[in-house]
C-alpha cells in the first residue's frame, strides 16, 4: 500500500499550484482522488499493528473544502468502527480537524494522525460516549468488541 | 474537467445539513433530523413544520418523511407528509408531495436543501389556494 | 394607566413639605449624608458639586491614546518591541502591572506562554528559492517571511493565513506561526506588513476592541449607535454611569440605568418582556449562552464539543452546556448526552405548551405592569425629544423674549433633564412592583403610595416645564413675572429630584423600614393614586420562578414545583 499522488489543484490565492500529497511515505495509508471531483478522495487506512484494529482495512472519505488549506479537510470513516473518538456516522473528534488545524498540515499528516488515533484511543475526549465509557470501565472487553467489529466490518473485500 | 469549483460531495453535504438541523433553524417553525442514526449514508429524514399564522394550519404540527437517495443533491429528495394534510400539491392518498405541483422540486437545483423544501412547504400552506382548505383531524396519519 | 386628572388632583401643595410623608424615613437610615430637608434652599443645586463621577467616557481617539500609552510604557520598561509589548498586554487583560509581576517572576515562562521567542528555532533557509511550508512552492527569498521562529512561508500563503484568521474574529489577535509544532506569536508589525489595507484596519479595530473588552476597567457604552467607551473606577456603590452620548447605563450589567431595581430583577424583567416576542424564540433555538462567560454562542459547525471564542475559550457540550472536561462519566455522551435527552423526554412541545399556559395565567398581572413600564418608557423618549427641542429652538426664543442670557436659563434644561431621569426611575418602579412579593401587604401598600406620590410630583414638574413655560414664549403677556416662574420651576425640580432620590434609596433598601407604624401612617394611601398596584390577587401568591399564581394555601408552586418564597 504505497503510492504517490502528484496532483494539480487550483488553490485560491494561486492560479495554479503544484500540489504534492506525499502519501507515499506513509505505510498503510492510501488516498486516491475521485474521478468526478478532484477535491474528493477515497481513503484507505490499515489498522495499525498491536491495536484492536490490526488486520482491518478501513475506508474513509475526504473532501478539501474551498477554503483549503486555510480550513481543514473534512474526513469521515465509511467503515463501521468501535472507537471512543469516532461516532456512528464515522465522524472523527480530532483537534487538528477543528480548532488546531494549521495550513502547514497536509492530507498526509491528517491521515497519519487518524491512524495514530486508532493506535491510541482517547476515551477522555470522547465522541461516542457509550464506547468511551466501555473503554474506561472495562478496557479489555472494549478492545475485544473493537476486534470483533474489525473482523465483522473491516476484513476487506 | 470543469474549471469551476468542485461541489461538495453528497455525504459531506448531508453532514452539513445534519449539523445545521441539530443547531436549530430560523424561528423554529421548521426542523428536521435523521431517522436512523446508524445509517452511514444518511438517507431517511424526518421533517417537522409548524403551520403558519393566518391559515387553517396555524399551530398544527406536521410530520414529513424525506428520502435522500444516492443521487442527492443532484436530484431532489422524495418528500411525503406523514401527518394527514389537505394541500393542492400533496397526493390525497399517499401524502406524497408531487414534484410537478411543487416548484422547488420541479425546478430543483443542487444548492437547495431540505430546509428550503420545508420552508417552501410552510409558505405554500399560507398561499391563497391552501390557507382555507378544510383539514383532516389533527393527529391522523397517511 | 389612570387618567392624568387622577394624578393632578392629588393633594397639590402640601406633600413635598409635610414631615410625615413616608419618604422621609429613608433619609434617616442613610447616615445623614443629605440633610433630608425638602425646603427650597436646594434650588441652587449646591449638592451637585460634591458628586464626583466615578467614571470617565472615552472617545475613540482617547481609547487609542490610552492604549498607545500603555504599550509605550511597557515597551520601555521591559525593553521589548512595541509589537511584543502589545502581545504581552493582550494576554494580561491590558494591565501593565500584571505583566510586570509575571514577567519579573518568570520571564521564560511568560515568553513561552505568549509565544515571544528570543531566538529562531529553525535556521532561516539560505537556499536561493526556499519552499513554502504551506503551498510547497519555491519562492525567491524576498517573497518569503517568517515570524521570530524562522519557519518559512511565502507571502501569499501568509496573507491568506492572516486574512482567514482576521475574518474569523478577534481570535486573530492571538495568531501563531502556522507550523503546528510552533507557538511563535505573530505581532501587529508583521500583520501590517503583509495583509490588505482592509484586513489591516479590521485587525486594528479588534485590537482597540480588545483593549476595551478584555480590560476589567472599561466597557463599551451600549447606547444605540454609540462608539464611546466608559472607564469605571471602583469604590462607589452607584453603578449608573452616563456616557457622552447621554445614554445612561448600569456598569454592572450594561442594561440601561435601572436604579432602584437591582441587576438581577432587570435581567428577569427583560427576559420576561422578550419571552413575549418571537425574537427570543429565535435566539433560544439558535444560540446558547456560553455557560462560563454568558456570551451567546452560535453553533456553526463541527461536533457538540464547543469551544467558546477567545478570550473565554471554555470547552462545553452544546447539548447539555456542561463542561466538556467532566463530560465523560456523568453524561450520556456526544450525540446522546443524558442531560439533554432527559430534557428532551419531556418534549419540546411540552415545554412550549407549559410556557403558553403559564403566560396565560399571569398575563393579566404582567400586562398591568408592562403597560405602565412601557408607557413611562415612551414618555421618557418623548421627554428626551422635548429636551432636545428645548435646547435647540425654544431656549433661544425664550432668551430673546425675556431678554435673558442663555446661561441664566439653565434652570429650564435642568428641569427637563430631571423629567427624563424621573421617567426612567418611575419606569423601573413598575418592574420593581411586579417582583414585589404579593403577600407582603405592608410593603406593597407603602410602595404603591410612594409610587403614586412620585407620579403626581413628576406630573406637576412636567406640567410646569411644558405648559407654564409656553406662557413666556407666546404673544400674550405672561400671568406672572418671569422670576416667579424661575423660582417655581427650579423649586419643583429640586424638590422632585430629592423625592426621587429618596424613593430610589428606599426601594434599594427593599423598603426595609416598613413596619406597622409606617403602614398605619399611610393607611389612607390606597385610594386612587396614579401608582398602579395590582392587588386583585390577594388570595394567591406568585411564584418567583415561573410567575404562576398559586392558591394561598399551597406551599410549593403548582406549575414548576418551586417552594414558595420565604415571605
Amino acid at each position: 500500500m504505497v503510492f504517490i499522488v502528484r496532483y494539480v489543484v487550483r488553490l485560491k490565492p494561486k492560479p495554479v499550484g503544484d500540489f504534492l500529497l506525499c502519501v507515499g511515505t506513509a505505510p498503510g495509508i492510501s488516498a486516491s482522488p475521485s474521478e468526478e471531483n478532484m477535491r474528493y478522495f477515497n481513503v484507505m487506512i490499515l489498522g495499525p499493528s498491536q491495536s484492536p484494529y490490526e488486520g482491518g482495512v478501513f475506508k474513509l472519505e475526504l473532501f478539501l473544502p474551498e477554503e483549503y488549506p486555510m480550513a481543514a479537510p473534512k474526513v469521515r470513516f465509511l467503515t463501521k468502527i468501535y472507537h471512543p473518538n469516532i461516532d456512528k456516522l464515522g465522524r472523527i473528534c480530532l483537534d487538528i480537524l477543528k480548532d488546531k488545524w494549521s495550513p502547514a498540515l497536509q492530507i498526509r499528516t491528517v491521515l497519519l494522525s487518524i491512524q495514530a488515533l486508532l493506535s491510541a484511543p482517547n476515551p477522555d475526549d470522547p465522541l461516542s460516549e457509550n464506547v468511551a465509557k466501555h473503554w474506561k470501565t472495562n478496557e479489555a472487553e472494549a478492545v475485544e468488541t473493537a476486534k470483533e467489529w474489525t473482523q465483522l466490518y473491516a476484513s476487506g473485500t | 474537467m470543469s474549471f469551476s469549483f468542485p461541489s461538495v460531495p453528497r455525504n459531506f453535504r448531508l453532514l452539513e445539513e445534519l449539523e445545521r438541523g441539530e443547531k436549530g433553524i430560523g424561528d423554529g417553525t421548521v426542523s428536521y433530523g435523521m431517522d436512523d442514526g446508524d445509517d452511514i449514508y444518511m438517507r431517511s429524514w424526518t421533517g417537522t413544520i409548524i403551520g403558519p399564522h393566518n391559515s387553517v394550519h396555524e399551530g398544527r404540527i406536521y410530520q414529513l418523511k424525506l428520502f435522500c437517495d444516492k443521487d442527492y443533491p443532484e436530484k431532489p429528495p422524495s418528500v411525503r407528509f406523514h401527518s394527514r394534510v389537505n394541500m393542492t400539491c400533496v397526493n390525497h392518498e399517499t401524502g406524497v408531495v408531487e414534484p410537478k405541483k411543487f416548484g422547488i422540486l420541479a425546478n430543483w437545483q443542487r444548492e437547495y436543501t431540505m430546509e428550503d423544501i420545508l420552508t417552501q412547504l410552510k409558505k405554500e400552506m399560507a398561499a391563497p389556494h391552501n390557507r382555507k382548505l378544510v383539514q383532516p383531524p389533527e393527529g391522523t396519519y397517511f | 394607566m389612570d387618567s392624568e386628572d387622577d394624578m393632578h388632583d392629588a393633594n397639590d401643595d402640601d406633600y413635598y413639605y409635610s414631615s410625615d410623608t413616608a419618604v422621609e424615613y429613608s433619609d434617616e437610615d442613610d447616615g445623614g449624608d443629605d440633610d433630608g430637608d425638602y425646603g427650597c434652599d436646594h434650588i441652587e443645586d449646591s449638592d451637585e458639586s460634591n458628586r464626583q463621577p466615578n467614571y470617565i467616557a472615552l472617545k475613540e481617539a482617547d481609547i487609542r491614546q490610552h492604549q498607545e500609552n500603555e504599550i509605550t510604557t511597557l515597551s520601555t520598561v521591559l525593553s521589548v518591541s512595541r509589537a511584543d509589548a502589545s502581545i504581552l498586554l493582550r494576554h494580561h487583560r491590558w494591565s501593565v502591572i500584571n505583566v510586570h509581576e509575571v514577567w519579573y517572576a518568570d520571564e521564560e515562562g511568560v515568553r513561552k506562554a505568549v509565544g515571544l521567542l528570543e531566538s529562531p528555532v529553525v535556521q532561516f533557509p539560505n537556499a536561493q528559492e526556499p519552499t513554502c511550508g504551506i503551498c510547497f512552492e519555491s519562492s525567491p527569498l524576498d517573497g518569503i517571511s517568517s515570524a521570530a521562529c524562522g519557519h518559512p512561508f511565502c507571502d501569499e500563503c501568509w496573507r491568506a493565513y492572516m486574512s482567514t484568521s482576521i475574518n474569523g474574529g478577534p481570535g486573530c489577535l492571538m495568531l501563531r506561526c502556522p507550523d503546528p509544532s510552533c507557538g511563535a506569536a505573530i505581532g501587529q508589525d508583521m500583520i501590517d506588513r503583509l495583509v490588505s489595507e482592509e484586513d489591516k484596519e479590521r485587525y486594528a479595530r479588534y485590537l482597540v476592541r480588545s483593549y476595551i473588552e478584555d480590560n476589567p476597567k472599561t466597557k463599551w457604552c451600549p447606547g444605540p449607535g454609540c462608539e464611546y467607551a466608559v472607564e469605571f473606577f471602583v469604590g462607589n456603590e452607584n453603578c449608573d454611569v452616563s456616557c457622552l452620548c447621554s445614554h445612561g447605563f448600569c456598569w454592572n450589567c450594561t442594561e440601561e440605568a435601572h436604579r432602584p431595581v437591582d441587576c438581577g430583577t432587570v435581567a428577569k424583567w427583560i427576559m420576561k418582556n422578550n419571552a413575549e416576542s418571537e425574537n427570543t424564540d429565535w435566539l433560544l433555538a439558535n444560540s446558547k449562552p456560553c455557560p462560563k462567560c454568558k456570551r451567546p454562542i452560535e453553533k456553526n459547525n463541527g461536533c457538540m464539543h464547543m469551544t467558546c471564542t477567545y478570550p473565554c475559550k471554555f470547552g462545553f457540550c452544546w447539548l447539555c452546556l456542561g463542561a466538556w472536561s467532566d463530560h465523560g462519566e456523568r453524561t450520556g455522551g456526544f450525540y446522546a448526552c443524558n442531560g439533554y435527552e432527559a430534557a428532551k423526554q419531556e418534549g419540546v412541545y411540552d415545554e412550549a405548551e407549559r410556557r403558553r399556559e403559564r403566560a396565560k395565567m399571569s398575563v393579566e398581572r404582567y400586562t398591568h405592569y408592562y403597560e405602565r413600564w412601557a408607557t413611562n418608557h415612551s414618555s421618557r423618549q418623548k421627554a428626551i425629544a422635548d429636551l432636545h427641542q428645548m435646547q435647540t429652538v425654544n431656549l433661544k426664543e425664550l432668551s430673546v423674549k425675556q431678554s435673558q442670557p442663555e446661561t441664566k436659563l439653565e434652570f429650564v434644561m435642568k428641569a427637563w433633564l430631571q423629567i427624563v431621569e424621573c421617567r426612567r426611575v418611575l419606569k423601573w418602579t413598575y418592574a420593581y412592583g411586579y417582583y414585589l412579593p404579593e403577600p407582603e401587604h405592608a410593603k406593597r401598600q407603602l410602595f404603591e403610595y410612594l409610587q403614586g406620590e412620585a407620579e403626581a410630583g413628576l406630573e406637576r414638574l412636567h406640567q410646569c416645564a411644558e405648559k407654564d413655560l409656553q406662557a413666556y414664549l407666546g404673544p400674550e403677556p405672561p400671568p406672572t413675572d418671569f422670576n416667579d416662574f424661575r423660582s417655581k420651576l427650579a423649586g419643583l425640580t429640586s424638590v422632585t429630584r430629592t423625592y426621587f432620590e429618596n424613593l430610589v434609596r428606599a426601594l434599594e433598601n427593599g423598603l426595609s423600614d416598613v413596619d406597622s407604624q409606617a403602614t398605619a401612617k399611610i393607611g389612607q394611601a390606597g385610594k386612587g393614586k396614579g401608582g398602579g398596584g395590582y392587588s386583585d390577587y390577594h388570595g394567591s401568591w406568585t411564584c418567583d420562578q415561573c410567575t404562576y399564581f398559586n392558591t394561598i394555601s399551597l406551599p410549593t408552586c403548582e406549575m414548576c414545583l418551586q417552594p414558595r418564597h420565604n415571605a
